[in-house]
C-alpha cells in the first residue's frame, strides 16, 4: 500500500527526522522574528491570517487562514499545522492543511484532501523553489493565493480556460458548497462543541466572523437552493454526492443561537479574569 | 509568490540532474503550463503501491494523535479543554471521525494518489541522495594529498589528466556534492587567503563592501533582514577566523551547517546582486529562462542549484577575484584545460577543480 514504509517529505505530522535534530541558533532566532512580524501583520488586521505559535517549541505553530474574498473559498475557516526543520530557512518549511473534511474534501487542485498542498517553494510542485529569504508569513500568503475564483484553473492545463468555461463555473459552485458545509459549518461546530484541537484563539475569531458573515452565507445557499440534488462533478473524476444547499443552510441557522451562547460564556470568562489564555485577536 | 503564477519558459533541462527522472511531462499531455514541464516521474507500476488510504490521515482531535505516533500536532496547553475557562464541553472523543464516511470512488482515490506519489517518490530519491552525501563527505573535507584522484579512475584519459593536475598542484580538498559545492569552495578559498595574508585593513574593506551589497540587494527590493542575517553571518565569521587564525577555526565554520549554509546563501545572493545589476549583460547567457531575474529566482536563489560559468563570472566581477578553474572530464586532450574569470593576466586568487557536476578546491605546489 501506498504510504507504508515510505517517508513523508511533506507532512509536518510526519517529520520523525526533524526531532533528532536540535534546531541551530539561527534557525531559533530567524523563527523568533518571523512569528513577531507574523503577529504585528496579524494585529495590523488586513491579511485575514492568524498564528498560533507553540511557546514550548518556535519550530512548530497553528494557522488560520480565512478564505478571501470575492472567491468561492470566501469567509471559510481553513487551519493548518507548519513546522519548520532545524535548518530553516535554508530549507522550506512543511505544512499541512488540516480543513478537509477528515480528509474528505479536496479544496481545489493544489489543495489535496489528504491535507497536503501542492505549492513549489514547498517543494511539492514544479516551479520556483524555496529560497532561504522566504519566510513563513510568505508560505501563508501563497497558500491564501491559492484560494482564489476560478479555482481550476490552478490545474495545470486548465490555466488558460476562460473565467466562464462551464467546468470551471461549476468547480467553484463545488467549491463554494464544500467551503461552507465543511470549511465554515463543520469549523465553527468544532469550535463550539469542542470536538477541538483548535487554539481557543481561533475558535474565537471563528466565531465572531461566523456571526458577521452568516447573512452572506444564508444568502448563497439560497441562490443555489434550486440545485439540490444535482451531483457534485468535478475534473477529478469522482462523484462527491450531491448539492444539499438547504441542509447547509439550516445548519447555519442552527449554530447561530450555540455561537451565541458560546461567546457569551467567553465574554464572562473574560470578565471573571482568571487564567484566560485567549489572546487578543484582530478582530474586524 | 504561487508557484502556479509563473509562466512558461520552465525547461526540463534547467532542472538538476536529480529531478529529471523521466522525460515526460505529468499530464501525458505535454502541457506545461502550471509552471513547465517539471517533476515527472511515470513508472509503469504505481499503481501497485497505491491504496485506499485516506483513512490512514489523523483528522483533528487528541484520539487520533497518538496512532502509530505521529505529530500530528504539538500539544498546546491552551486546547486542554478542561483546562480552558471558556467552559466549552470537553469531548475529545468524539473528534476523531477518520474513518473516511465520506468514501470517494476509487478512481479518485487512484488519481489524487497517483499524483502525490509521483512527488513523494521523487523528493524521496531526492531526500535519498542527500542523506547519503550528508553521510560521507562533510561540506568541505580536510585537505588530501592530490594523488587520492588516482584512486578514483581507471580510464587512461583521466590518468593522463592526473597527471598533468598533479604537475601544477599538490592538494585537494573535497566539498560536498550537494550543488553548492562551487558556493562552498568558494567561500572557503576567499577565508583562506584572507587568514593566511593577515591583512586586517584588507578584510574590514571586504566587510565594508559586504554591507554595500547588501544595501544593493535591498534596493532590488529583496527583504532587509532576511539579507541581513546572510551577510552578518559572513563578516562575522570572517571576522572570527581573523581572530582565531588557524585551520581547525576555519573547517569549523565551513563543516556547520548553520554558519557554512549562510555564507553559501550570502554568495548566491552577491551572484544575484551583479545578475542584476548588469541584465543586459547577463542576458547574453541565458538560455532557459525569459529573464534575468526569472533566471535569478530559479538558477541561484534557491540553494541546491548547481553554478555554471555565469554565476562564476558574476560573483567574481563583483567581488574582483580571479579564479581559475581546472576542467577534468572525459574529453580528448590529455591535459585539464584551466579557464580563468575573468579572462586576464593577473594570477588568480583561488583554484578549482571541476568535474562534472561539481567543484572541488586545488592548491598550488607552492602553496603550504
Amino acid at each position: 500500500m501506498w504510504g507504508v514504509g515510505m517517508t513523508s517529505t511533506w507532512d509536518p505530522s510526519k517529520s520523525k527526522e526533524w526531532d533528532s535534530q536540535q534546531p541551530n541558533s539561527i534557525c531559533m532566532s530567524r523563527m523568533s522574528r518571523d512569528i513577531k512580524q507574523l503577529l504585528e501583520e496579524e494585529r495590523q488586521g488586513d491579511l485575514d491570517i492568524f498564528v498560533y505559535p507553540n511557546d514550548q517549541n518556535l519550530t512548530k505553530m497553528m494557522a488560520l487562514i480565512i478564505g478571501p474574498a470575492e472567491t468561492p473559498y470566501n469567509g471559510g475557516f481553513f487551519q493548518f499545522y507548519i513546522r519548520v526543520p532545524p535548518d530553516y530557512p535554508i530549507t522550506p518549511p512543511r505544512v499541512r492543511n488540516l480543513t478537509t473534511g477528515d480528509s474528505s474534501v479536496r479544496f481545489g487542485p493544489n489543495l489535496y484532501n489528504d491535507g497536503k498542498i501542492c505549492l513549489s517553494i514547498l517543494g511539492t510542485f514544479p516551479g520556483p523553489s524555496w529560497t532561504p529569504i522566504m519566510n513563513v508569513g510568505g508560505v501563508l500568503k501563497s497558500i491564501q493565493s491559492l484560494m482564489s475564483s476560478s479555482a481550476l484553473r490552478n490545474e495545470p492545463s486548465y490555466e488558460t480556460r476562460s473565467t466562464k468555461d462551464p467546468q470551471v463555473v461549476d468547480y467553484d459552485r463545488l467549491i463554494t458548497h464544500e467551503t461552507i458545509r465543511v470549511a465554515v459549518a463543520d469549523s465553527v461546530r468544532q469550535a463550539i462543541d469542542g470536538a477541538c484541537t483548535f487554539p481557543v484563539k481561533f475558535r474565537e475569531i471563528m466565531m465572531r466572523r461566523f456571526l458577521r458573515q452568516k447573512p452572506m452565507w444564508v444568502k448563497t445557499c439560497e441562490d443555489n437552493v434550486h440545485l439540490d440534488g444535482a451531483p457534485m462533478n468535478c475534473i477529478y473524476g469522482m462523484s462527491r454526492g450531491t448539492f444539499k444547499w438547504g441542509t447547509v443552510k439550516k445548519e447555519l441557522n442552527d449554530l447561530e443561537p450555540k455561537v451565541l451562547a458560546a461567546l457569551d460564556r467567553l465574554e464572562v470568562a473574560k470578565e471573571n479574569g482568571g487564567k484566560r489564555v485567549v489572546k487578543p485577536a484582530a478582530i474586524k | 509568490m504561487a508557484a502556479p503564477d509563473l509562466n512558461g519558459s520552465f525547461e526540463e533541462g534547467s532542472l538538476p540532474k536529480k529531478f529529471k527522472v523521466n522525460g515526460n511531462a505529468v499530464n501525458g499531455d505535454g502541457s506545461s503550463s502550471n509552471g513547465g514541464v517539471g517533476i515527472t516521474y511515470s513508472e509503469a507500476d504505481s499503481s501497485n503501491d497505491v491504496g485506499s488510504s485516506s483513512s490512514q490521515f489523523p483528522s483533528y482531535g487528541p484520539a487520533s494523535n497518538s496512532q502509530d505516533g505521529d505529530d500530528l500536532l504539538p500539544s498546546y496547553p491552551a486546547w486542554q479543554l478542561s483546562a480552558d475557562p471558556t467552559d466549552y464541553p470537553s469531548d475529545s472523543n468524539e473528534a476523531s471521525t477518520s474513518s473516511g464516511s465520506r468514501g470517494e470512488p476509487l478512481k479518485h482515490m487512484l488519481d489524487c494518489v497517483e499524483h502525490q506519489y509521483v512527488d513523494e517518490r521523487t523528493s524521496k530519491q531526492m531526500l535519498d541522495i542527500e542523506n547519503e552525501i550528508k553521510l560521507n563527505v562533510p561540506f568541505v573535507a580536510e585537505k588530501e594529498d592530490l594523488s587520492v584522484l588516482g584512486d578514483e579512475y581507471s580510464d587512461p584519459v583521466y590518468i593522463a589528466k592526473i597527471m598533468d593536475l598533479k604537475s601544477k598542484y599538490q592538494w585537494l580538498r573535497r566539498t560536498r556534492g550537494d550543488g553548492n559545492c562551487f558556493y562552498r569552495s568558494l567561500g572557503f578559498s576567499m577565508f583562506e587567503n584572507f587568514m593566511r595574508a593577515g591583512d586586517k585593513e584588507k578584510v574590514e574593506a571586504m566587510k565594508r563592501f559586504m554591507v554595500e551589497c547588501k544595501d544593493g540587494l535591498v534596493e532590488l527590493k529583496y527583504p532587509a533582514l532576511a539579507i541581513e542575517d546572510f551577510m552578518d553571518v559572513f563578516n562575522d565569521q570572517l571576522t572570527k577566523v581573523m581572530e582565531t587564525p588557524t585551520d581547525e577555526e576555519l573547517l569549523r565554520i565551513f563543516q556547520e551547517q548553520g554558519s557554512s549554509d549562510f555564507i553559501v546563501v550570502w554568495l548566491r545572493f552577491l551572484t544575484v546582486l551583479q545578475l542584476r545589476r548588469e541584465p543586459e549583460f547577463y542576458q547574453n547567457f541565458i538560455e532557459n529562462h525569459s529573464s534575468v531575474v526569472e533566471f535569478c529566482q530559479m538558477e541561484v536563489e534557491p540553494m541546491y542549484k548547481e553554478s555554471d560559468h555565469i554565476h562564476i563570472i558574476a560573483v567574481a566581477s563583483l567581488l574582483k577575484i580571479k579564479i581559475r578553474v581546472e576542467y577534468m572530464d572525459r574529453g580528448d586532450s590529455p591535459t585539464v584545460i584551466g579557464h580563468d574569470f575573468p579572462e586576464d593576466d593577473a594570477v588568480p586568487e583561488i583554484y578549482l577543480l571541476y568535474r562534472p557536476g561539481h567543484y572541488d578546491i586545488l592548491y598550488r605546489k607552492d602553496s603550504d
